[in-house]
This record gives structure tokens, sequence and C-alpha cells, in this order.
């Protein structure tokens, strides 16, 4: 073997062995940043109540997690949280049920000692669904229109939504940003083989009814001036500054919606943009203003999935899939496992 | 970079200067030309360092439980034959594993190997380094990296034929990135540590 030969081999064994692996950190990276696996799985955060976090966990549980070192744990409540909402003093749930029966609710009294359960309305309501962080839900009334009620108090936030419906896996979603904002998107019909969809964006005052957005809506949100909606495909579109005709503006790079596609997408807004997680497990920010889409590097999250958000008291908390629950400071982006 | 192109010059340049030497050998040898060895190997290894050279911040170098590694585990089969009284050649197949906080990772090395024996008989201190490659998976992506090692041992034979080798030594994975790639900073020298108990056969 000559000296040219054995350049050229060490070369194309190098070549071979470098960069083949572009779609996610490095794989020591990854082994270095990698985080417990906790037995409860998917972790939806409702509430927080000093160190302790309200959420609902895999298989419909309701749990308590107490995040204090020297008591770190988590407690059952209930396995029957099928659907959660919040009005930050209760924590309102219910099981699923069989199609087009009434689910009973129950009402849990936050930081109860002991646990206060007791039923909040019994068979009253067809629920469709939920918002874990806001007093909301969506049911599904006796003429086969869909009402948003408040869980609280049941009073009627947005009546008689008629355009949408059940079709094949596809159910109206309930889109939150707070108890005031909030969009019911779905599917309308069908055009061809294609449904369409349609989506009633509330910003407490006005409800406008979208349909030019044929793709369901996961995630958006309205700062009072700038709307930002967020669709299954990574698109995003934009209000231009003012009003409720939005126009596309971009597509969020290594998107991937959840399972099902039309589930709502965890999101959290900070300093005048919305973040969320791609499908590599990199953040990604989308800027109000301007719809512009960037990756932020600096938080990182790669090592988890992240399936909720909950902002409390300016500050963020991410509930993942399998590792437990995080949080990221948004002033020095260092993310810390509770 | 240069590091791995020096270690490959010396693998090529070390056989043949211990080579030159052998004439000047002692003659009562329990090897010659020809001479065979079969090795299997098992043993726990422990996760040595990691270390990122182009990580922008945090720590460059982690070492044991920093890595996130738990001891893991390496098996492997070795076949060599000898070049000289003193010098082995082969190569050398194995199997590591190893789970992180959660996952697993596994690699599967193969490898030229080359063994010296300065001292034979029924006690031996074979000294080995290996070059080669090594297929490595971690959750849903594998990576082909070049792999070198480096061990030594202490071996008895019970039997003329038969012996057992209580070996350690370092075994060095480079996860190599582009500077232009998104992934540069995470470059990565890994170093794992197997302790391990051997049986070789030998024949002349």
């Amino acid at each position: 073997m000559n000296k040219h030969t054995l350049l050229i081999t060490i070369i194309l064994a190098l070549v071979l062995v470098s960069g083949c692996n572009t779609e996610n950190d490095g794989i020591f990276m990854r082994i270095s940043k990698s985080e417990t696996k906790t037995d409860v799985g998917t972790i939806t955060l409702i509430a927080k109540s000093g160190s302790k976090f309200y959420t609902k966990t895999r298989e419909h549980q309701l749990q308590v997690y107490e995040s204090n070192p020297a008591t770190k744990g988590w407690t059952l409540l209930s396995t029957q949280a099928t659907f959660v909402a919040t009005d930050t003093t209760n924590i309102y749930f219910a099981p699923s049920v069989t199609k087009d029966e009434n689910n009973p609710i129950s009402r849990y009294v936050i930081d109860s000692s002991p646990v206060a359960i007791t039923p909040k309305y019994a068979d009253t309501y067809d629920v469709v669904a939920m918002s874990p962080t806001a007093d909301l839900m969506v049911v599904k009334d006796g003429s086969g229109k869909f009402d948003v009620l408040k869980v609280s108090d049941a009073s009627i936030v947005f009546p008689g939504l008629s355009d949408l419906g059940f079709h094949e896996t596809f159910t109206p979603q309930l889109i939150v940003q707070d108890s005031t904002n909030f969009i019911v998107s779905g599917v309308s019909g069908k055009l061809g083989e294609k449904f369409t969809y349609t989506h009633h964006l509330y910003d407490g005052a006005t409800h406008t009814t979208i349909t030019g957005i044929n793709a369901p809506v996961v995630a958006f949100y309205n700062d009072g001036t700038d709307i930002v909606l967020l669709t299954s495909s990574g698109e995003t579109w934009h209000n231009g500054g003012a009003g409720y005709t939005f126009t596309k503006k971009g597509t969020v790079p290594s998107f991937s919606a959840g399972t099902p596609s039309h589930m709502p997408y965890p999101v959290f807004f900070h300093g005048g943009k919305l973040y969320l997680q791609d499908k590599n497990n990199y953040m990604r920010s989308i800027t109000l203003a301007t719809s512009t889409v960037a990756e932020e590097k600096t938080i990182d999250l790669s090592a988890v999935k992240v399936w909720s958000y909950l902002v409390d008291s300016g500050k963020v908390y991410v509930g993942t899939t399998q590792n437990g629950i995080f949080e990221i400071n948004m002033t020095t982006n260092k993310v810390t496992s509770l | 970079m240069k590091k791995v192109l020096i270690v490959l010059l010396l693998c090529l340049i070390v056989p043949s200067v211990l080579l030159a030497d052998e004439e000047a050998m002692p003659k009562a040898r329990q090897y010659a030309m020809g001479s065979q060895m079969f090795t299997f190997t098992a043993g726990p290894v422990l996760p040595a360092f990691f270390y990122r050279p182009f990580l922008s911040s945090g720590d460059k170098l982690l070492s044991f439980n920093e890595t996130h590694l738990k001891v893991g585990g390496y098996g492997s089969i070795r076949y060599q034959g000898f070049l000289s009284s003193t010098l082995a050649l082969g190569g050398e197949l194995g199997y590591y594993f190893a789970y992180d906080r959660n996952d697993l990772f596994t690699s599967v090395p193969f490898q030229a190997k080359l063994t010296y024996i300065p001292l034979q008989g029924t006690i031996e201190i074979p000294l080995s380094i290996g070059l080669g490659f090594a297929y490595n998976s971690y959750q849903k992506t594998s990576y082909m990296s070049l792999l070198a090692t480096a061990e030594v041992g202490f071996s008895w034979y019970f039997k003329e034929e038969w012996g057992l080798t209580i070996g350690t030594g370092l075994q060095l994975i480079p996860e190599l990135y582009g500077k232009d790639t998104d992934n540069y900073s995470d470059t990565t020298l890994a170093g794992f540590m197997p302790i391990t108990l051997s049986v070789t056969y030998r024949s002349n």
C-alpha cells in the first residue's frame, strides 16, 4: 500500500464516520443530557400552588406532584380525569363515557386536606373538550350544536356552534390561551376527499368565524393587537396587526403535530414570542408581531419531549412525556428538573 | 483529528520497529511465527469520560457519573496469529452495552488488534492496541465511528493451552462532526474503561 492509497483510505474512513447523524444532537451529547423517567408518563400541567403541581397524567389520573426536594413525590387524587379544567381555586374533571352519554363532572378543591372531591354536575353535560389551564369546556347539546361553557358556574361563554361535527377521528378541539381567549377548531364538512375546517375565534368580546385555513388550528396567541395561529401542518397565520383577517406567513421547520394531529399543541408565550418544541426536541419561537420563526438554541429541552406548559407567576414550567416536570428560567434560559 | 491520524500512523510504524528488534530478543519463547490465540472476553465497563472540545458553553469534560452512563458490559471474541515470538496480530469483534438514565446505548466494535507479549510462559503480560470501527446505537439513531483501544492484562495459563486473563484498558470512540454542520459542538471523544476476564486458548 503506497502513501497515497493509505491517505485516501484514511480520508474515506473519516468521511464515512463523520456527520452521519444530523437529525438530532450527537449520540454522546444526548446521553449526557438524558433525564430519569418517571412512572407517571405524560404530564399535563393544570395548576401550581406553592411547591405543588396539579397534573393530569397517563391513564387519566389526576395527580399532585410535590417538588420540594425534602418531600418529593406523586400523590394520586383520582383516576377519573379524562377531561380537566381549572378556575385556579378548583380543578374540575370528568371521565370518558360512551359516545353521546353525559359525563359526570367532579370538583377537587386545590390544596384541600383531607382531599375534598365532590360531584359538580351529575350527568348533565356531554363533554367534548376541556382546557386544563382554563375554566372552559365544550359540550354538545341535545340538538347536536356545541356550546362553550365556564365549568365553574355553567354559564355559557359562547353558544350554538352548529357548523362543527364529529368526523371519523376528528372532534371539535378547544384551543385555549386563557379563559377569555380561545378557539374552537374542527371539521365542518368535506370537499371531495378532503375535510374542510372551521375555526371559531373568541377574544372576550368578538367572535370570528375563520374558514380560509384548511387544517386544524392547534395553537394560537392574541396579545390584543397581533394574533398568530399555528396549524397542524406547522403553518403560521397572522392577522397583520389588526382585525381578524388572517394570511399565511410561513412554516415552522421540523414541525410535527401531535397524535391525533388536531390535538392542542403545547406552546407558551413570553416576551412577545410564542415558544414551542419541534419534532427534534429543539425549541423554536414565533415572534408575534412579525410571525418570524426562529430557533431558540439557548433553551435546551432536547433531552425531553414536551407535553404541556404552565406559566405561573412569570415562571415557565414544562410537563414532559416521560421525564417529569422542568422549570425554564426565561432570564438565563436555564432548564432545571424539579 | 490530528490525534487520530497520529494513532493510525503509530499503528503502522510500531509493528515494523518491533519486527526489526526481533533478532535481538532472547530465544526462549512460548510462541513462534504461526502460533495462534483464541480469546473470549467479558466484563463490566466503566464510562470513563466524554470530552467535547468544541462545546461553547457547559462542561467540556465529563467523567464517570457525569456522563449519565451507568456501568455497562462488554463481551468479545478475538483471534490472533503470531507474526513473531512476541507479537500477535488479529481481529476482535465485540458488543458493548450500557444504560443512561433511561435508554440503552450499544456499540459493536470491530477492530484489528496488535498484542505484544514481553513476558511469556505460565504467567504472561499481554499489551494490546487496536484500531477499527464501532457501530453505535442509541434511541432511534445509529452512528458509525472510529475506534481505538489500548489494554494491558495479566494472564495465568493453568494448562499448557488454556489461560485466564484479567485485563483493563481504554476504549476511545470519537463522534466527529464537520465544522459546517449543526452538530459541530456535539463532537465528542468518549472513553470507556473495561475491566475484563478472558479465557484464551493458544496453540503452537
